[in-house]
């Protein structure tokens, strides 16, 4: 459990957390984007505040000495990932009904537009690649396209006070930077695997 | 083909090679005699998401734990690599190869930071991060010698065996002949460059242009000898790329009769040496498109120089148009009111095999499956 970040939030009381029709996933700018919580569900805020709490931490991917369950474990389960329950509480009645979500990786980024491979997460799918015009990214994620960045792509309906529009949405994730003790780490476990490994 | 009359064994008296792709990526099957298998690099069936390979051994009825002896990572592009950390898991016998560049401590440090990330998408990394643990795994349950990872440098035996073919003993080979020392510096340079410092924002690891420390192999046995390109390119020095190769006095003697053309078939892999110094003539010549964003491979002008250079020459899979999923109107429209342009990504399917006895000589078979065309109608699709 990521406590610094549940300090943010009103946590929900076991007995308060929602059913399954009442799992909200948000875009809290500057906050859940800093943990480990994938984003590729997206509840569009608009007018309300939200509350919510990590039930569940991210699991690792475990390795077992025997092969055969590493195969199980990397390659038929899904890794787990946190789960954030939450609860709106809204001031204008709104509603985002998704149509189409995708996860894009941007891998060229040209003069007046980027290039990327999008995973559909509506259906399984094939990958897709498209050319995005710049414009078409919100001012404030426009020095987040680069090489290798992660975005989301809804398109849908909104739905506010009555009125329904489509909206095509694309949002940049916001990923943290790398802390010392990261790299730190990662050049230790470097050395005990070149130190263990028997390299022939 | 009738897919009764492929998925058949080879006799234990029998070679093969097999190159898959591109589906997601490429790799190469090969039966080396006596029931000794090869897989180099992975690509993952667009249908099954399974890595080809395994697909392809399961249906011909060969259990990959035992009959599999080696098992190699060209380099870490994620067309070559992905799905291989399941080949290897599979493969319990098999020895696991790779690039002499990939010992360097800036790479195991880069595997450390991205290879757990469930945050960052980074397939090639995190792909080389589940083969250290097997790795490591296997040391722990097994010891030598199958905990060892194999490095693959230029001029070096990587595998040898007895097989008894038909009477005879022959000797199966498997040497490398690249990456060249010049090479590797220049890769552990660039991988260096790739460490994220203090305070920079994270994002996907782009693993830049590692084709120059790409593994080349040269297998033979008995009057056979194929050479498997990868993606090595050539750089116009003498050091580094094909240039080493074509001038080494010390790599296996003989011409191949079979190429895995490198690098997709594009200009920048062709050394006319290779061709006229260690090929034989008209040698079966296989290769793999290439299509993301605006680029494609082989382009025609590449087409026209393989067909002058053979009249054997194969590709996996045609290149076609792409197209987008049907989706409802609402959301096409909505799509097109979006994007510039948006295609699916290129993954159609095929299978060129080769299969001859080994000995007494003999010509090769050639079975074009699933999308797999003759390269002078890859454009044609």
């Amino acid at each position: 459990m990521n406590s610094t970040y549940l300090e943010k939030f009103d946590p929900l009381q076991p007995s308060e957390l929602p059913d399954s029709s009442e799992v909200f996933y948000c875009h809290l700018e500057g906050k859940v984007e800093d943990s480990e919580i994938p984003m590729e569900k997206i509840w569009y805020p608009s007018e309300g505040s939200v509350h919510g709490q990590l039930s569940k931490d991210t699991e690792e991917t475990g390795l077992s000495p025997d092969d055969s369950e590493l195969l199980e474990t990397h390659f038929t389960k899904k890794q787990l990932a946190p789960v954030l329950h939450l609860r709106k509480v809204p001031t204008i009645q709104s509603r985002f009904l998704s149509l189409q979500k995708w996860e894009g990786i941007v891998f060229k980024v040209l003069e007046d537009s980027f290039i990327a491979r999008l995973t559909d997460l509506t259906e399984k799918g094939p990958d897709e690649e498209a050319e995005f015009a710049i414009d078409e990214v919100h001012e404030e994620d426009r020095s987040l396209i680069k090489e290798g960045a992660i975005f989301y792509w809804s398109i849908g309906y909104l739905e506010t006070g009555g009125q329904r529009r489509r909206v095509s949405d694309i949002r940049f994730r916001r990923l943290p930077r790398w802390e010392s003790k990261e790299i730190e780490s990662a050049r230790k476990e470097a050395n005990r695997l070149r130190d263990i490994l028997e390299w022939e | 083909m009738n897919g009764n009359k492929v998925y058949f064994p080879p006799n234990d008296d029998e070679f093969e090679i097999s190159l898959f792709g591109p589906g997601y990526g490429e790799s190469v099957v090969i039966h080396i005699g006596g029931n000794n298998w090869v897989l180099v690099d992975s690509a993952i069936d667009p249908t099954t998401r399974k890595p080809a390979a395994l697909t392809y051994l399961q249906k011909l009825g060969i259990d990959p734990s035992n009959a599999v002896k080696l098992v190699v990572a060209t380099h870490w592009h994620d067309d070559h690599i992905r799905g291989l950390g399941e080949v290897l898991s599979v493969c319990k016998s098999a020895q696991f190869c790779c690039s002499g560049a990939l010992r360097a401590s800036e790479f195991l440090t880069l595997v450390g930071l991205y290879g757990t990330r469930l945050m960052i998408e980074s397939s090639g990394i995190k792909e080389f991060h589940t083969i250290l643990r097997i790795m490591e795994s296997r040391r722990k349950k097994i010891g030598r010698p199958l905990s060892g990872i194999k490095l693959a440098i230029a001029d070096r035996t990587l595998w040898r065996q007895s097989v008894s073919v038909s009477g005879q003993t022959l000797i199966a080979e498997i040497h490398s002949l690249s990456p060249s020392d010049a090479s590797i510096l220049k890769a552990q340079k660039d991988i260096g460059s790739l460490l994220p410092v203090e305070k920079e924002t994270k994002r996907r690891v782009s693993p830049g242009n590692p084709n120059h420390v790409a593994v080349v192999l040269w297998v033979s046995i008995g009057d056979i000898s194929v050479l498997l390109g990868s993606d090595l390119q050539e750089t116009k020095q003498v050091d580094t790329g094909w240039s080493v190769i074509v001038n080494s006095p010390n790599r296996p003697p003989g011409r191949a009769s079979a190429y895995k053309i490198p690098h997709h078939g594009s200009g920048n892999a062709h050394n006319n040496q290779v061709w006229t110094d260690m090929l034989q003539v008209n040698p079966y010549s296989l290769l793999t498109p290439f299509v993301t964003g605006k680029s494609v491979l082989p382009k025609k002008e590449d087409v026209k120089r393989i067909c002058r250079m053979t009249k054997n020459a194969f590709a996996t899979a045609s290149i076609k148009k792409r197209k987008s999923p049907k989706r409802s109107k609402t959301v096409e429209k909505m799509i097109r009111e979006t994007v510039r342009k948006i295609n699916e990504v290129f993954t159609s399917e095929g299978q060129i095999r080769l299969r001859r006895r080994i000995y007494p000589k003999d010509n090769f078979e050639v079975d074009l499956i699933g999308g797999a065309v003759p390269l002078e109608n890859i454009h044609l699709g």
